[in-house]
């Protein structure tokens, strides 16, 4: 009977596999204590060198070349960085020099891990990112092999790598990574990318200077990126930002996000744009009117505090939600509302009503607060 | 006439072995590939191959609720210690008979407020809405009337705030992690519409703010054959079916989703029971039909503790609702069936559920009224039969044992020997009887089934073991 056999076989791997748990629970538990080992037997060599740092001295040769033997498993390198993580909230001076030294083992440990599986050539870069092993190095060639796993398919891979670029403090490098990112067609997550150049720790005036001078360079989608992230980073740029809302033939992502750096950095020259564009028209531009309506909570003015009561009438819902969100802010108060508020538009009604209702809720729990704390 | 049903009994012998080779291989598969995805994902944690913490996707949670006055302050603390910055909390009430609203506005302190709510999928009208923003996150619970669990869903789609929501029951709890987690896959990987979570059985687990203080299998045999059960299907079936795109069914108790094509596609279905599996295969069908490209993918890591019922008849109950949501969904959405445009989530994950999900029982009481005319006719071979039976439950036992143990790369779980020793010795029995029982309950779950339409499950509450 073949389907009798079949199942045998089946059994006999399932079996096999169950076997291979139980010898995997074993080899973990023998790993674990080869892991405490090696870091045991690192941890007497490295020390004697950071003695010897500490006496002025210089990493010796040999040590370089044994652990650049030794750091080439994997596993060895595990151990590694658990030791340093342990010995470097106390010696966290020595520690860099140390490694600052080891720099040219690094270095040539790059092929050889890049030349590993995914998974562990992506633990490389996590390495180098964790104990900041090119910070204000941008020339080393451990900074080419990051830009080279920048065009890996795996998206942790690129991340660590970014992550690890970040930490040259060059705002070079980064701009010369995003670029290479955004040749890439390889999926990286804007998110990633936008909330990852906030932990660039070099000179960020002159990062957003290069992304805003090379910007034309980028394509539609890393420039709506960019200027998110320039949104995050500082409001120098209203200038730059109010350039790109006024030219239509930009792309829609990237004028919204304009609007939304100019509502956060009110710009006086953007304010008569912004305010044309909250004046809700066709359905096509309803984005533009509910993004500019939030947007005119920071260009108060009596023109501008019309245009969000008229918005309130909106067909469209996100822009009479975001017209009462900005009458809010803007200090308007009941009785310059009462007209809308016992009004017979029942959604003008109920969407005031309850922004205002929201804002003393909160208000009587600030007091509350504070006289509780009194 | 014995010509006649020898014929018979031989061509029914053909279909079950090309129906038996189709199900063990697909178990299989299922065990081998679900258990080499978990070693992956166990070492690319050892190798810090994941994102940093300081990523987040905005998130409002949804959790309908009705009667829940007993576990629903509990989850809501609950998910108030989770570690995750931007997130919204919104209960709704779907017409309790009991203190389920109260309850909540007394524990969070909550005031009235007219919410002005857009309603873009349907849902029965809301009677009052109370929200709080004296939290770590805005708190909202919305009372409406009765319209069954899926009315609820999508009252709370209609008020959420952010472009991802996740929905889960209100006798669940979330781990520390599991927001973390589950929003992994949309930032490595693209055009996720849908993300499932993995879903374990917390009856006898001690768990703090989230987090397993104490593991243990539950002491009754009925929820400790589930965790069988379950980790078989979230540790094996499910890893398979995420690999080519093709699950059917992400769970009622933990989903997430992206509000907008939930939307475009209209929401819960409030006619169908198996809510949650009737939207996941609805956007299957949705960006197949409308060619968008989409991933609808699973998270192993993303865990979700939820109370398995603790008799049998609560859990005849579960299962004959279960069985009565996939058969809605999968008539619903036939034109998948043997539709060359949706590829593998046809020929493969529609197949699957149609084969050994939705007709599996009736296959199965065929099968054994076949035995009882050869039996009749004296044409079985008895020795025969009851080898290839025992060959059938040591076979399925070690597959279960297999999926049971490939725990060990998920989590931190310590498994004590006599838990391991008690699932050895459940397996068997959960492969032999739990199973043909539940099959006799779901082949008979069509009986009354107008009756059911729309109602909510009644199982017993109980208090959550965690603090």
């Amino acid at each position: 009977m073949n389907i009798e056999r079949m199942l045998y076989v089946y059994l006999f791997i399932c079996l096999g596999m169950i076997f291979f748990y139980v010898a995997m629970a074993v080899s973990f538990r023998r790993r674990e204590k080869r892991t405490v080992k090696v870091s045991s037997e690192f941890r007497d060599k490295v020390s004697r060198e950071l003695e010897n740092i500490e006496k002025g001295g210089k990493v010796d040769e040999a040590h370089k070349q044994f652990m650049e033997k030794k750091l080439k498993k994997i596993n060895n390198m595990i151990a590694f960085d658990g030791m340093l993580e342990e010995i470097f909230d106390e010696k966290e001076e020595l520690v860099k020099e140390y490694l600052s030294q080891l720099e040219s083992v690094f270095a040539d440990l790059t092929s050889y891990y890049c030349k590993r599986n995914q998974l562990e050539s992506a633990y490389y870069p996590y390495i180098i990112k964790k104990y900041r092993l090119i910070e204000g190095n941008p020339n080393s060639s451990i900074v080419e092999a990051m830009y080279r796993m920048l065009n890996i398919d795996y998206l942790y891979g690129r991340e660590n790598a970014m992550q690890a670029i970040y930490t040259t403090g060059d705002s070079y490098c980064v701009v010369k990574a995003v670029k290479i990112l955004d040749r890439s067609n390889i999926f990286f997550n804007s998110k990633l990318l936008t909330d990852g150049l906030l932990n660039f720790t070099g000179d960020r005036a002159e990062l957003d200077r290069q992304f805003t001078h090379d910007f034309e360079n980028f394509s539609p989608e890393m420039q709506v990126t960019l200027l998110n992230y320039l949104r995050f980073s500082s409001g120098d740029h209203q200038e730059f930002a109010c350039s790109l809302l006024s030219d239509e033939h930009r792309d829609n992502e990237l004028r919204y996000s304009a609007i939304r750096y100019l509502a956060k950095y009110p710009y006086e020259k953007a304010g008569e744009l912004i305010s044309k564009m909250a004046v809700s028209g066709s359905d096509a531009s309803w984005q533009y009117a509910a993004i500019a309506s939030t947007a005119l909570a920071s260009y108060p003015s009596a023109e501008n505090i019309e245009i969000l009561k008229n918005n309130l009438y909106s067909s469209n819902w996100y822009v009479r939600f975001n017209s009462a969100d900005s009458l809010k802010k803007l200090g308007i108060t009941y009785l310059e509302l009462v007209e809308v508020i016992d009004g017979e538009d029942r959604y003008a009604s109920e969407i005031l009503r309850y922004r205002m209702k929201a804002d003393k809720m909160k208000t009587d729990n600030m007091r509350k607060k504070e006289t509780q704390g009194a | 006439m014995i010509d006649g049903i020898d014929l018979f009994l031989k061509i029914v012998g053909v279909f079950f072995i090309i129906y038996l080779i189709g199900y063990s291989t697909f178990l299989f598969l299922s065990v081998v590939v679900g258990s080499s995805e978990l070693y992956k994902i166990h070492r690319q944690k050892t190798l810090q191959n994941f994102l940093p913490n300081d990523y987040f996707i905005p998130i409002s949670i949804i959790v309908p609720a009705y009667n829940e006055e007993v576990t629903v302050v509990e989850t809501v603390k609950s998910l108030l210690g989770l570690e995750y910055k931007l997130y919204e909390i919104i209960v709704v009430d779907d017409g309790s008979k009991d203190n389920t609203t109260l309850e909540l506005i007394n524990a969070f302190s909550m005031y009235p407020v007219q919410k002005p709510i857009r309603m873009q999928v349907d849902c029965k009208p809301i009677e009052y809405v109370y929200e709080t923003n004296d939290y770590k996150v805005p708190i909202t619970v919305i009372r409406k009337e009765n319209g069954g669990k899926a009315d609820a869903l999508n009252m709370g789609i209609n008020a959420s705030s952010y472009p991802y929501f996740i929905c889960m029951d209100a006798d669940s709890v979330l781990q520390y992690d599991s927001l973390r987690n589950i929003v992994e896959p949309i930032l490595t990987r693209d055009n996720v519409v849908a993300v499932g979570g993995l879903i374990r059985i917390s009856n006898d687990v001690e768990l703090e703010r989230g987090r397993v203080k104490r593991y243990r299998l539950p002491k009754k045999l009925i929820p400790c054959m589930q965790v069988l059960e379950y980790d078989r299907s979230f540790l094996a079936s499910r890893i398979l079916f995420d690999k080519f795109n093709g699950s059917l069914i992400i769970s009622g108790a933990f989903g997430l989703f992206r509000k907008d094509v939930v939307i475009d596609s209209g929401g819960y279905d409030r006619e169908t029971m198996g809510e949650d599996m009737e939207l996941v295969v609805k956007l299957h069908e949705y960006c197949t039909v409308n060619n968008i490209d989409y991933n609808i993918c699973y998270a192993t890591d993303a865990i979700c503790w939820t109370q398995a019922p603790e008799t049998l008849k609560d859990l005849k109950k579960q299962r004959k609702r279960w069985h009565l949501g996939l058969f809605q969904s999968m008539y619903k959405h036939r034109q998948i069936l043997f539709n060359p445009k949706f590829g593998a989530v046809s020929f493969i994950s529609y197949m699957y559920f149609l084969v050994y999900e939705l007709l599996s029982p009736y296959i199965e009481i065929f099968g054994v009224l076949t035995m009882i005319l050869a039996a009749m006719f004296n044409l079985i071979n008895i020795p025969f039969m009851i080898m290839f039976f025992m060959i059938y439950a040591v076979f399925g036992s070690i597959l279960s044992l297999t999926a049971f143990f490939s725990r060990m790369y998920t989590s931190d779980l310590e498994l004590s020997v006599g838990d391991g020793l008690k699932a050895c010795l459940l397996c068997i029995f959960e492969i032999t009887i739990l199973r043909f029982i539940l099959a006799w309950v779901r082949g008979t779950a069509f009986r009354g089934y107008s009756d059911k339409k729309l109602h909510w499950e009644k199982v017993e509450r109980k208090k959550i073991n965690f603090k």
